[in-house]
């Protein structure tokens, strides 16, 4: 149960690291309309600026043109072999790279990869200065990102992978994940639980209800939701099977199980589903049979009675 | 009826396993996966055009033993590997599933 946990886990992990790269823009990350100085001004400005904004660099500008960027480094090297009267022109690099705000900060992490600049001048679309951005910003803006987005996903992960699901007096209990559109692994979790069922010797009956049950269930999954688990438990007296997914919800649960109704595209009929049978048939094999969906996701919980349903099978 | 029946009737096998001794009890045609899964009966054959790898997964959940391909549909490489490695035979026909329902519902006597 850990370990899927985990995997859960490290997948959302993945996928908010690279969310964070991809979506975050590198103006969110920058520092905005910083000081500016002029190349004509002293270097003793230069540093009384930088020191009141507490900045490593900043960007040197002529009227509305940037021409250049003075850093900490320039200044030591004034201070050593210069004096602070000197105009800044004499110690900025000139040799200046621009990011622009719209951009990734994928572009951003790029840049601080390519170049040796620890700080590079933002523009905007007007190619105006708007910011400047160090690998300082670039990592505090991600972080703050993946906070917020793992936040997000650990109150999914709870809702997935619930500890009070596992019933104390279960004699098994596995957590199965489900992605969507995984048509290749579709009916790998039924499998699974067909084996365990036929290792402890399970009448055909019981195990052909609940194989239908799980299929049917893990092709939902796969067909529409956003992914999630499938949750199987060897209770005293029942099988129980928990479906949970991510999303979207059904708009209309009395549809839904309604014998033929369906929502499946084309393609997915083209596959031999989407005949608007799933939920019907699942619900035909339970002895118990609890629905329950909103937009953030639809939850099916299911038992079959280990004894007592012989006349069912065929 | 046996499976070796079924090229008497001029099916062709597309799997190495013909199970040509395993004694067929009854058939069921359909297309709908959800459909044959809970319907169809155990140790039977499924008259189908559904040549797809999804169909293997539901024989095996139904008790399905042998896959009657109609209309000579072609048949996916991963169809027929999923179908060896579940033991599930499977056969092709040009014949559509109402002629090739008729023929084998003949042979089962039914």
């Amino acid at each position: 149960m850990g370990n899927l946990n985990n995997l859960l886990f490290i997948n959302d992990f993945h996928e908010v690291l690279l969310e964070s790269i991809y979506t975050v823009r590198v103006r969110e990350a920058m520092f905005a309309n910083p000081l500016t100085i002029a190349p004509d001004d002293t270097m003793l400005k230069a540093k009384t600026r930088m020191k009141e904004q507490g900045m490593s660099g900043i960007p040197v500008v002529m009227k509305t043109r940037l021409v250049g960027v003075l850093s900490i480094n320039d200044i030591l090297e004034c201070l050593e072999h210069g004096s602070l009267d000197d105009p800044v022109s004499k110690y900025m690099s000139r040799d200046v790279v621009l990011l622009e705000e719209d951009m990734p900060i994928s572009f951003a992490i790029n840049y601080f990869n390519k170049y040796s600049f620890r700080r590079f001048p933002v523009i905007n679309k007007n190619k105006e200065l708007t910011g400047i951005i160090t690998a300082r910003d670039l990592t505090a803006a991600m972080l703050k990102n993946i906070n917020f987005q793992l936040q997000k996903y650990d109150k999914l992960n709870m809702r997935l992978g619930d500890p009070e699901e596992f019933l104390p007096e279960a004699e098994l209990f596995r957590q199965f994940i489900v992605h969507k559109y995984d048509f290749e692994n579709a009916g790998k979790v039924t499998s699974e639980i067909k084996k365990i069922l036929k290792e402890k010797r399970y009448p055909q009956s019981i195990i052909r209800r609940i194989s239908i049950a799980a299929y049917e269930l893990e092709i939902n999954l796969v067909v529409h939701s956003n992914g999630g688990l499938l949750i199987f438990q060897i209770l005293p007296d029942s099988l129980m099977l928990i479906s949970r997914d991510k999303g979207p919800g059904i708009p209309d649960l009395q549809k839904a199980l309604t014998d033929g109704f369906s929502t499946a595209s084309e393609w997915i009929r083209s596959q031999g589903f989407g005949a608007g049978m799933g939920l019907p048939n699942v619900k035909r094999v339970s002895n118990d049979f609890q629905i329950s969906s909103d937009n953030t996701g639809t939850e099916v919980k299911i038992t079959i009675n280990k004894i007592g349903n012989e006349d069912e099978s065929k | 009826m046996k499976v070796s029946d079924l090229k008497e009737l001029g099916y062709k096998a597309e799997t190495t396993k013909e199970m040509e001794d395993f004694e067929l009890k009854a058939g069921y045609t359909g297309d709908l996966l959800s459909d044959v899964m809970a319907n169809a009966p155990s140790d039977s054959i499924l008259i189908t055009i559904q040549a797809h790898k999804n169909t293997i997964a539901v024989a095996t959940l139904a008790g399905i033993r042998v896959i009657l391909i109609c209309n000579n549909r072609a048949i996916p490489s991963d169809m027929i590997e999923a179908a060896e490695k579940e033991n599930v035979a499977i056969y092709k026909t040009p014949r559509t599933q109402f002629e090739a329902s008729a023929e084998v519902a003949a042979r089962l006597g039914k």
